[in-house]
């Protein structure tokens, strides 16, 4: 459904040219959740902004196709993806609290999307709510909150954005999404600034919404742990790059990309008490004026000269397996 | 461990905080100051040498105990004892040899150094508290410190903005360790930092465990990493310790509702943990106005029925080290 080629997005900064999305290639199957895994500052975010091609100045996507069900959509005109955005593709964002328009309520932001893409005109949905526009609006968004697990949805709808908990803002922010029933769910730390017991719920109606409507999911995710149980597939991600991408038990189970590993290694296990946690050396590199070369290198402890010199290409190293790195042997794709 | 007596005590702890109504709202609408209950009746025990964990979502008084304990706040009821002496009574000198056994590192290792001050100045403040003058003595332990905590001598005279998030942390570390502290309260020292530093803090923390025979409240949400540090933990909701065990007992057989669903909500990479998860109806209640009786009714999967609603279950010792606070367990 969603294929990526090659898609680089750059900074220019003060401090040097920064290479926030470098040569990423992903795809997603229908229905598929995808999880795409790294930690702060590595392209995650910025790697599905340029996708919806809401890349912050004085970024540019710089090279690269996005196809969307066969269309590329950097090639598309401003207006063409304005339609698309909310209706096929939607996102869903980290922080609830500043998502949400504070000075209006819940219920009219929900319905928002359906008044901008004229949800309310189309036949199948007149003859599903009637022809009162606003009467079907509300209806709708109703049902929406409804779905995601609102309650009182009749008080609720007349709220503002501060009488709801970050977990009930965070389902608001998924009925917007949903609003217009889209193909692909973009879902960027969806529950990152909520509770454990809150992330489970929400994570839950994620699953749920996949398995009634097969909406796509890419989640990203800096949560190993959230993206293995919740994920048929994972792509981790560092300074920029993806270095290995799997389905969820080979990534976890036999990593192969000494990041992955060390990513691994460097949580704490709950089933074997006292398996000694090895960190990784050193610290997230910073992105701008990044040499060539593997950029996990100075980290790494398999590092060969080579590593610094050559651009590495990935590798497939099973049907569904891809490696970035010199190590491990496979044929370039 | 119950043989030894206890580093930190503490009885009936409660700390209060108000929130105050405008004047406005208290002459026309009657509204009276609200109370926050942050925590209320915590009894706690803390043995010499031993970590325990204290995890709970977020608002529920994890961070107002700690506080609380090493005197950054007046408990409104309830006593704290350090080494059998009571801390809200200690005064001029009892009270600054307190403050150089019970520290603090902060979460946010961004707002926690000043960011106008040189690494040097940081370290230095507690080095004087502790009685060092002469400067080269000073620089001396300084770089020690550092160097402990994994800094390199070079970084004496940087601010703070010129760190990462984990080297920041081990110098939020070097600072707690300038007093030569007994007595830790780790607050959330690894949240903020990205997974593969937080390893490094982490084991940092461990290996000065070791060498300085140091004793750790380690506040956190994250539930891998508080197994992996603590000897024993303690689990919090809304202001209420529900349940405390030995690590190891706690995960294999948690007893109270809360600690079940909270263990089981756990997203792990770990395949040999993975349990049926149980979804959590609703939020956690304000703390503005918690509900009665048992604090977690609201949201509980296995209610008995009224006394629940009711009565306050306390902590009773169900087995050897393990206390649950359930109307389930009497």
């Amino acid at each position: 459904m969603l294929v990526i080629k090659n898609l680089s997005t750059h900074f220019p900064t003060e401090r040097g040219l920064v290479k926030a999305v470098n040569n990423v290639s992903l795809s997603l199957a229908t229905g598929e959740i995808l999880g795409l895994v790294g930690e702060s500052g590595c392209g995650k975010s910025m790697t599905l902004l340029s996708i919806l091609r809401l890349i912050p100045f004085p970024g540019k996507i710089v090279g690269g196709e996005v196809f969307f069900r066969g269309s590329n959509l950097l090639e598309k005109k401003p207006a063409e993806m304005r339609a698309l955005r909310g209706q096929d593709i939607a996102m869903v964002f980290q922080d609830p609290m500043t998502t949400l328009n504070p000075v209006f309520k819940v219920g009219e932001q929900i319905g928002e999307s359906l008044r901008i893409h004229g949800a309310m005109g189309k036949e199948s949905f007149r003859r599903r709510y009637g022809d009162n526009k606003k009467i079907a609006e509300k209806e709708r968004v109703l049902e929406l909150m409804k779905e995601v697990g609102i309650p009182s949805v009749d008080e609720r709808y007349h709220e503002y954005p501060h009488q709801f908990s970050g977990g009930m803002q965070q389902r608001a922010l998924i009925a917007i999404a949903l609003s217009c029933n889209p193909q692909l769910l973009l879902a960027d730390e969806p529950t990152t600034a909520l509770d454990v017991t809150i992330q489970a719920q929400i994570l839950s109606l994620l699953e749920q919404i996949n398995r009634e409507h097969g909406t796509g999911i890419i989640l990203v995710t800096h949560d190993l742990g959230v993206a293995a149980e919740f994920c048929q597939r994972i792509a981790v991600m560092y300074a920029g790059s993806l270095v290995e991408v799997g389905p969820t038990d080979v990534v976890i189970g036999e990593p192969r990309h000494p990041y992955t590993i060390g990513l691994l290694r460097s949580i704490p296990k709950i089933s074997s008490k006292k398996e000694k946690i090895k960190p990784i050396y050193g610290n997230v590199p910073d992105l701008a004026g990044l040499a060539g070369g593997c950029p996990f290198a100075p980290r790494c402890e398999v590092v060969k000269d080579a590593c610094y010199s050559e651009d590495i290409p990935m590798r497939q190293i099973s049907d569904d397996h891809q490696v970035r790195c010199l190590n491990v042997p496979g044929h370039s794709v | 461990m119950t043989a030894a007596e206890p580093l930190v005590k503490t009885k009936g702890l409660t700390k209060y905080f108000t929130s105050r109504r405008s004047l406005v709202a208290k002459l026309v609408a009657r509204q009276k100051d609200h109370l926050i209950k942050a925590v209320d009746d915590v009894n706690l025990d803390i043995y010499p040498g031993e970590t325990l964990g204290l995890v709970g979502e977020s608002g529920c008084g994890k961070t107002t105990l700690g506080r609380t304990l090493i005197k950054l706040y007046e408990p409104t009821s309830g006593e704290i004892f350090y080494r059998n002496q009571l801390v809200h009574e200690l005064k001029g000198r009892e009270l600054i040899a307190f403050r150089k056994e019970a520290q603090i590192i902060f979460q946010n290792p961004y707002a926690s150094l000043n960011p106008r001050k040189t690494v040097r100045d940081i370290i230095s403040v507690p080095l004087r508290t502790r009685g060092l003058r002469e400067p080269r003595i000073i620089e001396e332990e300084i770089l020690n410190l550092l160097q402990r905590v994994g800094l390199s001598p070079r970084h004496i005279d940087n601010y703070p903005h010129q760190f990462s998030g984990g080297q920041r942390q081990r110098i939020g570390v070097a600072r707690a360790l300038a007093l030569q502290p007994n007595f830790i309260v780790a607050d959330e020292p690894v949240s903020a930092l990205d997974v593969s530093v937080q390893a490094q803090i982490i084991n940092l923390l461990e290996e000065l465990q070791e060498e300085f025979q140091l004793t750790y409240l380690f506040i956190t949400h994250d539930l891998s990493v508080v197994h992996y540090i603590s000897d024993r933990i303690a689990v919090m909701y809304l202001g209420h310790i529900v349940e405390t065990a030995p690590t190891i007992t706690l995960f294999e057989r948690p007893l109270h509702p809360y600690t079940q669903a909270l263990l089981s909500a756990i997203p792990s990479v770990d395949k040999g943990f993975r349990r049926k998860r149980i979804i959590l109806e609703g939020t956690v209640p304000t703390p503005l106005d918690p509900p009665p009786g048992c604090r977690f009714h609201t949201r509980c999967f296995a209610k008995l029925g009224d006394v629940c609603t009711r009565v306050t279950p306390s902590l009773v010792e169900v087995e050897d080290n393990h206390f649950v606070a359930c109307h389930h367990f009497k």
